[in-house]
């Protein structure tokens, strides 16, 4: 693996049990998170970007598995470790900051106890006798930096704003030093203003820590604002990777293209919104070939009987798509 | 279309050819904060109270749509219900088409209610979900339609068709949690129109849907709007959304309005700092804009003991010592458009 690289996830195939059949929300994924970025990682409702989220620190639990695939997170591969290994990685060395913070945080434990507790969880070798003075010296210098004043270390989480919660939820993932914060729709239930800076610290604390971040979002505005670079899934497969400039400029995958369109963009002034049709297919049975087949407006014939494969189309930029792919000569 | 005469005469307007369809005066909503006994006691029956809506004029005019929009607290929830009627407002009065609700008695609230409809936010929890969609649209069919089950259908198919759910006859035995989203933000959509309303409250209609979903949301409704002549007070938080729907905008701060006036002159020449902050700090999907101005200082404060003078004074990056005295009252500074700001003329010019 280059060194560049944190995480790369390879084939991961993620499935959910149903009464109805086995359900792949995750399909033959493939990625690279690069030490230091912000990756924006984008789809609508029922993509599987949140259980690829989740299934890149094996959170996923009941009826979801991972059956196929190798998850390498500097250096290891998360799917041979055994459950008991997982707390070390989880917390420690990947956090994770979820949409409501509200259920995030214990309503009955004050914030500076979420932090210290974070801390001696994983610092053990801290003497008992000290650890509560260093702890909670560190937990205040850590929300200083977020901008929240340390008297409301004290504070139950109800007594905080939906800002300040997701703020308290990046200080226990910067607290262990965390390598990589996983940020499932961070900004999602935060006002337009609150969001924009929340948005700002987490480009601040990227270029002060080295913080990598996978942001995970619907909001293509939001992965404009902040990512390096943007990866579109659509229907469990990768749709496009690329560089964040390039896929907003040139954006390869006809369901990119559609995506992009149809954002409202209050700086523009076209009439109207472009109108994708159709719905995402059910997955219990995704269409043969190319999953956004049946609305695309270049569909070939190609394309509804053999899946594209996610090659790249131009340097450092990935898409799966048959436009920019030889078609193969005669495989039945 | 033959669609069966509503079966009461709604109350008729006192001034039918009036170009407001709604009128809000100083409309108040304030609710009472629970609290102790001995805290009651100590305040001298002075209950503290929740001031959502302190003081909002407005009217929406016939066949527009109107936005309101703010960020959550700002009371714009609680103003789309007074209109409604569906909360008594603590002071103020609501006009719907000449009648001030507040005078009106039940029975003939009950015949105006058919005229005014609702969506809300979400499709889930607004659709019974033990009633199929056929059922659900039918109720209001009944009540304020026909009572006759064959022509209730009719209506029911012709609405499903009108919001693109066809063929009718496959989506009327279906229960909510066996359609998407999108297709049951539809049924809602087709529950409200079915009574023929001149207005339609949207409070955040689109904003559980996705991308690809919401665009074709908006497109329906503005079809819909045009073909049943409809007034929309459309309330937000998304201001890049409402830039494709609205005509005219107003902004609403912890419950007074702070700028209102045709969409475009407000967003190209926003007046109040608050204004020109929430534009701003709307994401654009161009990875090569980047935000100019500063983000305001804080969040939100509690309208319980909102700041004297301007609300926004505290957070205004152009604030001077007066704000915090002197309450500002919304002033025309351009044609249609009236900002509540004592400073605005700086960014007019």
């Amino acid at each position: 693996m280059p060194d560049d690289i944190l995480y790369s996830i390879r084939n991961l195939t993620v499935e959910y049990k149903t009464r109805a059949g086995a359900v792949r929300a995750v399909d033959d994924v493939s990625l690279d998170i690069r030490r230091g970025e912000i990756l924006g990682l984008v789809g609508e409702s029922g993509c599987g970007k949140s259980t690829l989220g989740k299934a890149l620190m094996r959170l996923h639990t009941g009826p979801a598995s991972i059956t196929a695939g190798e998850l390498w997170f500097d250096g290891r591969d998360l799917v041979q470790l055994s459950e008991n290994e997982m707390p070390d990685i989880r917390g420690a060395e990947i956090g994770m900051v979820f949409q409501d913070p509200m259920t995030s945080l214990n309503p009955v434990q004050r914030i500076l106890d979420h932090i210290t507790e974070t801390i001696k969880t994983h610092e053990p070798q801290i003497e008992l006798e000290k650890s509560d003075a260093r702890a909670r010296a560190r937990a205040e210098e850590l929300v200083e930096r977020l901008g929240i004043r340390p008297e409301r270390l004290s504070d139950y989480p109800h007594q905080m704003s939906g800002g300040m919660r997701q703020r308290v939820m990046i200080s226990l993932a910067l607290a262990l030093r965390a390598k990589l914060v996983i940020a499932d729709e961070p900004t999602t239930s935060l006002d337009v203003i609150v969001e924009a800076k929340f948005l700002d610290l987490l480009k601040e604390l990227q270029q002060e820590f080295g913080l990598t971040i996978l942001l995970i979002t619907h909001n293509i505005g939001v992965v404009a604002e902040v990512a390096d670079r943007v990866a579109v899934m659509y229907a469990a497969k990768m749709a496009e990777v690329g560089d964040v400039n390039d896929v907003f400029a040139d954006p390869k995958h006809p369901y990119t293209q559609g995506l992009l369109k149809s954002v409202p963009n209050i700086r523009l002034n076209e009439g109207e919104l472009y109108k994708m049709g159709g719905a995402p297919p059910n997955l219990l049975h995704p269409p043969v070939g190319c999953r956004f087949a049946p609305r695309c407006p270049h569909v070939k014939d190609i394309c509804t009987k053999v899946d594209p494969a996610f090659e790249p189309v131009e340097k450092d930029h990935l898409a799966s798509c048959w436009l920019y792919q030889e078609a193969p000569v005669n495989r039945s | 279309m033959a669609q069966p005469q509503l079966k009461n005469d709604s109350p008729s307007p006192a001034n039918k050819n009036a170009d407001d369809l709604v009128q809000v005066k100083n409309l108040r909503k304030h609710f009472p904060v629970q609290s102790g006994f001995i805290a009651e006691m100590l305040n001298r029956g002075q209950i503290p109270a929740v001031k959502a809506v302190d003081g909002v004029s407005f009217s929406i005019r016939r066949g527009e749509v109107f936005g309101l929009a703010g960020e959550s607290g700002s009371g714009k929830s609680t103003v789309g219900r007074l209109v409604l009627g569906l909360l008594e407002p603590t002071d103020g009065q609501m006009i719907f088409d000449g009648n001030d609700l507040g005078s009106l008695k039940p029975e003939e609230m009950r015949r105006l209610r058919s005229r005014m409809q609702v969506i809300f936010q979400d499709p889930l929890a607004s659709l019974n979900p033990r009633m199929s969609i056929g059922e659900a649209i039918l109720h209001p069919v009944k009540i304020h339609i026909t009572n006759d089950p064959r022509e209730g259908r009719e209506v029911v198919y012709q609405i499903l068709k009108k919001v693109g759910l066809a063929p009718p006859e496959q989506y009327y035995d279906k229960f909510p949690h066996q359609i998407s989203g999108g297709q049951r933000q539809r049924i809602v959509i087709a529950r409200a129109l079915v009574t023929t309303p001149d207005l339609v409250v949207a409070d955040e209609p689109i904003a559980m849907a996705d991308v690809s979903v919401r665009s074709l949301l908006l497109d329906l409704m503005m079809r819909l709007k045009n073909e049943l002549n409809l007034t929309y007070l459309f309330i937000t938080h998304d201001l890049a959304t409402a830039k494709y729907i609205c005509d005219r905008i107003a902004i609403m701060y912890l419950g007074r309005l702070c700028e209102i006036g045709p969409l475009a002159d407000v967003y190209e020449h926003s007046g109040h700092p608050y204004t020109r902050a929430l534009l701003e700090a709307v994401p654009v999907p161009d990875p090569r804009h980047r935000r100019k101005e500063p983000m305001p200082a804080g969040e939100i404060p509690s309208a319980i003991n909102p700041p004297s003078g301007c609300r926004f004074h505290p957070r205004c990056p152009i604030a001077q010592a007066n704000c915090a005295v002197d309450e500002p009252e919304l002033r025309e500074l351009r044609p249609g458009h009236q900002i509540a700001c004592h400073y605005a003329e700086q960014f007019l010019e």
